[in-house]
């Protein structure tokens, strides 16, 4: 299977070193975050988070941030994770294509006998492949650490947790992928993913104030947000939402990257 | 019977407003060593990347080996391209490049990294970042040549490279040449082709302005004569010899540019007393200026 796409891998081993030292930043993150947890847990987060208005407390996530995998939800999940992983994945998204055309390494791929749609789809895989990775360092080190301070974090809503923030991560990157790979600008393709980023996240955060029921519908923070896998409250109506965005995404730039001109 | 290497019709490519090549037209046929000479800015690289699909044509069409180049990636497995501006990932070696690279062709050329990085003293593990442009460009050269293609593109193949290095270039060149490969290659400046190249192209500001054999460009380049007299010569004399042309006089001193026979001029001179003289052929390089300062044939590009 690795065989049938060496594209995919090549981009792959290219970003090997970046991919290793954004692995070791957010595995730290990460630990340090869920680590805390022994030391904030006497300090009664969930009594203060009682304090808040229901909505706002909700919204930020932390209705039930008095508990191990309610902290760790909304502090991994519903801050850090989210925000390293899309700055990640934007990154590399638009470099994978535009980034790498405005560079020229590109060039001798795209002169050999592989169809730029091969090369469109491989790169794409890369990307997501990346951040499966990363999402992997990331359920790792939370299980190691709950084993370790004794959380008591169960596998199952975990795994579909770490599946949520992958498929959000991957819809904004492959935002990023497109718009670079269709426009053969990097800056257009995380200009594109950072304005969309912000958008959603705006609209998340004042939909519900204003009683705007379709912003919170039309963002992909909203989809991710809303309800915590974590939690036991995964909604795969969302994720699949999530899933549609970035198959999507991808599709689009495709015929532009297929047909245009390569500056190379 | 085989169709040509490469085809062009009133090729035409526009970048925005920017017309880059203004209707080519150029065959090379199959075996050929060719050169594709211009200044830079010229559209040399602009009518490569149309050979190899980088680039659509706005008007006009060109043919590789035959077939289209749009939207026909198989026709890429039998060709070598050596961009003008090498670039690849900065930390990978040189031998994961080319074992990458040899990959995508499945594996055609694998077995001649070795032998071919050898020839050029290529070390194949330091990272593409490591080295310096000459070394870049061998590892160019490998890719290009490894796979043994039917036709190799060559954009500014011997920039970068010592003169030890052109010369196992040219070599290798000449070898492909031999097996029956056709080698088109683009350069600007003349003397580092002319050894193994059979026909030119020049091209200037986007059009093709002379497609010959280069040893009739060298004919054609003529000579530098001077003579030198015994006194002050007629120089209205001189200027009826009809190939004779650029003439300059100073003192009893005489010279300009010869095309063709000889006879005419000599007659003349002898009338003279002439107490030296020397005749050495032109530099090709000084033709192609000729070509690139005005749009003209060749027939009156000494005109100044």
């Amino acid at each position: 299977m690795l065989d049938s796409c060496p594209i995919a891998i090549n981009a792959l081993k290219n970003q090997r070193r970046s991919l290793t030292y954004w692995s070791l930043a957010y595995a730290g993150v990460v630990a340090m975050y869920a680590g805390l947890y022994p030391f904030v847990e006497g300090m009664d987060l969930g009594a203060m988070a009682d304090k808040l208005p229901e909505g706002l407390s909700r919204a930020m996530g932390y209705d039930q941030i008095g508990t191990a995998s309610g902290y760790v939800s909304s502090s991994v999940f519903g801050l850090l994770g989210p925000a390293i992983l899309s700055v990640f994945g934007v990154g590399l998204g638009s470099r994978l294509i535009a980034g790498e055309e405005e560079e020229g390494t590109l060039e001798l791929e795209l002169t050999g006998p592989s169809s730029r749609t091969q090369i469109y789809l491989q790169r794409f895989l890369a990307l997501a492949m990346s951040l499966v990775g990363l999402v992997l360092v990331g359920f790792v080190t939370v299980i190691v650490v709950s084993e370790v301070a004794d959380l008591g974090i169960a596998m199952g809503p975990m795994a579909l947790m770490c599946v949520a923030l992958w498929l959000f991560a991957t819809s904004i990157s492959s935002v990023a992928f497109a718009a670079g790979a269709a426009t053969g600008r990097r800056a257009v393709g995380m200009g594109v993913a950072a304005a969309l980023t912000v958008t959603s996240f705006m609209f998340n955060a004042i939909g519900p104030s204003i009683g705007r029921d379709w912003m919170t519908q039309l963002s992909p923070w909203s989809w991710y947000i809303q309800d915590s896998p974590l939690l036991g409250d995964a909604n795969f109506v969302s994720m699949g939402l999530l899933a549609v965005l970035g198959v999507v995404a991808a599709a689009v730039g495709l015929a532009p990257f297929a047909k245009r001109d390569l500056m190379v | 019977m085989k169709t040509a290497a490469i085809t062009a019709r009133g090729l035409v490519k526009d970048y925005g407003s920017v017309r880059a090549l203004r209707g080519v037209d150029l065959q090379v046929e199959r075996g050929e060593v060719f050169g594709f000479l211009g200044p830079n800015g010229a559209g040399k690289s602009t009518f490569i990347r149309l050979l190899l699909h980088l680039l659509k044509p706005t008007d006009g069409s060109v043919e590789v080996l035959g077939e289209s180049p749009l939207g026909n990636p198989a026709l890429r497995s039998c060709l070598g391209y050596l961009p003008g501006e090498l670039n690849m990932g900065a930390r990978l070696t040189g031998r994961e490049h080319l074992t990458y690279l040899a990959a995508l062709r499945r594996g055609a050329g694998l077995d001649r990294m070795e032998e071919l990085a050898e020839r050029f003293g290529l070390d194949l593990d330091r990272s593409f970042r490591g080295l310096s442009k000459g070394n870049k460009q061998k590892i160019g050269l490998v890719q290009a040549f490894m796979h043994n293609p039917d036709l190799l593109i060559l954009d500014e193949p011997t920039s970068g490279l010592d003169p030890l290095l052109q010369q196992e270039f040219l070599a290798l060149v000449r070898e492909s040449g031999e097996r029956g490969a056709t080698v088109f290659m683009s350069s600007h400046v003349l003397s580092e082709v002319e050894a193994v190249v059979g026909r030119v192209a020049i091209i200037r500001d986007g059009e093709i302005v002379d497609v010959d054999e280069v040893s009739t460009l060298r004919r054609e380049a003529g000579q530098h004569v001077s003579f030198k007299f015994e006194g002050p010569v007629d120089l209205d004399a001189f200027s009826g010899v009809a190939n004779f042309s650029q003439i300059k006089a100073e003192g009893n001193g005489l010279q300009g540019v010869l095309r063709g026979s000889p006879h005419e001029l000599l007659a003349l001179a002898a009338r003279f007393h002439v107490v030296g003289w020397s005749a050495k052929d032109r530099d090709l390089e000084e033709l192609f200026m000729d070509f690139y300062r005005s749009p003209a044939s060749k027939g009156d590009s000494d005109a100044r």
